[in-house]
C-alpha cells in the first residue's frame, strides 16, 4: 500500500526542496504532494473533506535564533494538544496525517509518524495507519473524481476538439521567422522556398504576405458574421459551412474547457 | 515468577542535511553518512532518557526505568540497537523520533529513524547486518539480496529507499531464554 505525505509545503530553494523531496523518498512515501496554494478563504462548506494534522512542529528542529528553544516546545505542545482535540471531536476519523516539512529535517519515516501518533495523540496504531495510507489515497481519488468525472460515472478525458490548422501553421511560420538567426535559408546557402504557387513555381515572401492578409480579413469577416448569429447563418448563401460551424463551436468550446480543468 | 519481557529498536542515523555535492554518490546514499566517533553508548542512552523526560515526563522516564540501554552502536553505519521494555517501547520510539539533533559533544541535526522492533538481539542484529549489507550493495551500485521483497514476490526495486513497514512484535515467542533461570 502506498503512504502518502499530502503536505510538503513550497519552499522558495530549490536544493532543499529536491532534498526533502530525496530524502522523503529514502524514507518509503510513495506519493508526496507539494502544497503551493495556501492563501484564500476557507469555503463556507466543507462537507466531506478530510483533516489533516501537520506533525512538523513534532520535530523540526529549533531555528538558530531561537536560542531557549522555548518557541519550538510550545509549537510541539500546541500541536499535541490540538491534535488530540481534534481527534476527539471528528472521533478518530476522516483524518490524514503529513508531515509540512519545510526542510528534510523535520520529515520521518511513516512507520515512525504511526508509531507518533499511536502513543502521543492517542490515535490507534491502525487507525493512523488508515490515516497514512487509506484515507489520503481516498481523498486524493476523491478529489480527482470531483474534477474530471461528470456526475460520479464519466470521465471526461477529450472533449473531442478537432485541430485548428490554419492557426497552428501560421504560428509555425512565426516561430521559423524568428528563431534560429538561420535567416531562413537551406544547406546550399538559398533562401528557403516557404510554398509554391499554383504553377508550382517559388513564391516570393512579398506575394506569401499579401496572400496571409487576405486570407486575414477572410476569416475575421467570417469570424464577425458568426457571432452576429447562427441563425442568420444558416440562411445565409454558404448555409452549410455555417452549420458545421455552429456544431462545432460548443465542442471547442468545451474541450477547452476540460483541457483546462485538466491542467489545473 | 515472570520474567521481563523486552524489545530491541534496531535504530538508523540519518543526516539530510549532508552536502548534496558529494561527489558521484546517489542521493539516497548520502543521507546514510558515518556518525561522529564522540558518541558513545552511554552517551546515547542518557541522551534518549533525556528526550523521554522531554515528551513524557517523570512519568515516562519511570516507565522506561533501568532495562533502557544501548546494546550495540556502530558509528561507521549510523545505527544502534536499543534495549527498552515491551510495555513502554512505544514511548521511547516516540522520544527517538522526536529527537532533532545528538546530544552535546556531537551536535549535529539527525533524523532518528526506527527500522526494526524485534523480541530477540539476535534477530536485530540479523537485521542490522542484513541493512549494512543493502547499502553496501547499494554503494557498489549492485542491489543488495533483497530477502523481504523476494519473499514478497515483489522484485527488486532499484533506487527505493528500505523496505515498507517495521515488522512489529512477531519474534515474541522465541525469545532468548537468558532470563529463565532465575524461573523457579
Amino acid at each position: 500500500m502506498p503512504y502518502h505525505d499530502l503536505n510538503v509545503p513550497f519552499v522558495d530553494d530549490s536544493v532543499e526542496l529536491s532534498r526533502t523531496i530525496a530524502f522523503l523518498a529514502e524514507l518509503d512515501y510513495d506519493v508526496v504532494a507539494i502544497n503551493h496554494t495556501i492563501s484564500g478563504p476557507i469555503p463556507l462548506t466543507i462537507r466531506g473533506c478530510c483533516f489533516e494534522i501537520a506533525y512538523a512542529a513534532a520535530t523540526q528542529p529549533p531555528s538558530a535564533s531561537d536560542a531557549q528553544n522555548t518557541s519550538a516546545s510550545d509549537a510541539h505542545r500546541n500541536l499535541i494538544s490540538n491534535a488530540t482535540a481534534l481527534l476527539r471531536a471528528l472521533r478518530y476519523r476522516g483524518i490524514v496525517i503529513s508531515s509540512g516539512a519545510r526542510t528534510a529535517l523535520a520529515a520521518r519515516a511513516p512507520a515512525d509518524v504511526i508509531n507518533l501518533a499511536a502513543s502521543v495523540w492517542g490515535l490507534g496504531a491502525e487507525r493512523a495507519y488508515e490515516a497514512l495510507v487509506r484515507e489520503a489515497g481516498e481523498y486524493l481519488r476523491r478529489e480527482e473524481a470531483r474534477r474530471g468525472v461528470y456526475r460520479g460515472t464519466i470521465g471526461v478525458v477529450d472533449g473531442g476538439e478537432r485541430p485548428v490548422v490554419v492557426e497552428e501553421e501560421e504560428s509555425r511560420e512565426g516561430k521559423k521567422g524568428k528563431g534560429k538567426g538561420r535567416g531562413g535559408k537551406n544547406e546550399n546557402g538559398k533562401r528557403e522556398v516557404e510554398a509554391l504557387g499554383e504553377g508550382g513555381e517559388a513564391l516570393s515572401k512579398r506575394e506569401l504576405k499579401r496572400r496571409r492578409k487576405v486570407e486575414m480579413q477572410v476569416k475575421a469577416q467570417a469570424d464577425k458574421a458568426g457571432k452576429e448569429g447562427e441563425s442568420q447563418e444558416k440562411t445565409s448563401k454558404n448555409g452549410k459551412d455555417g452549420l458545421e460551424e455552429a456544431a462545432r463551436k460548443p465542442e471547442e468550446i468545451q474541450g477547452k474547457a476540460s483541457k483546462d480543468t485538466v491542467k489545473k | 515468577m515472570v520474567r521481563v519481557k523486552n524489545r530491541y529498536l534496531v535504530v538508523e542515523f540519518l543526516y539530510p542535511t549532508s552536502n548534496p555535492t558529494l561527489g558521484a554518490l546517489p542521493a539516497a546514499l548520502a543521507f546514510h553518512g558515518p556518525t561522529s566517533d564522540f558518541l558513545t553508548p552511554g552517551l546515547l542512552s542518557k541522551s534518549i532518557r533525556n528526550a523521554i523526560e522531554g515528551l513524557f515526563g517523570q512519568i515516562g522516564l519511570g516507565q522506561v526505568g533501568n532495562t533502557l540501554a544501548v546494546k550495540y552502536l556502530s558509528t561507521a553505519t549510523s545505527t544502534a540497537i536499543v534495549r527498552c521494555p515491551r510495555h513502554a517501547f512505544r514511548l521511547v520510539w516516540a522520544a527517538l523520533t522526536c529527537t532533532t539533533s545528538l546530544p552535546a559533544p556531537v551536535r549535529g541535526s539527525v533524523v532518528v529513524r526506527v527500522v526494526r522492533v524485534s523480541g530477540t538481539i539476535r534477530k536485530a542484529e540479523e537485521e542490522v547486518v542484513r541493512r549494512a549489507k543493502k547499502i553496501v550493495g547499494r554503494a557498489t551500485g549492485v542491489e543488495g539480496d533483497d530477502v523481504v521483497m523476494g519473499v514478497l514476490g515483489l522484485g527488486k526495486e532499484v533506487g527505493r529507499g528500505g523496505e515498507g513497514l517495521n515488522v512489529d512484535d512477531d519474534d515474541d515467542d522465541e525469545e532468548d531464554d537468558e532470563d529463565l533461570g532465575d524461573g523457579g
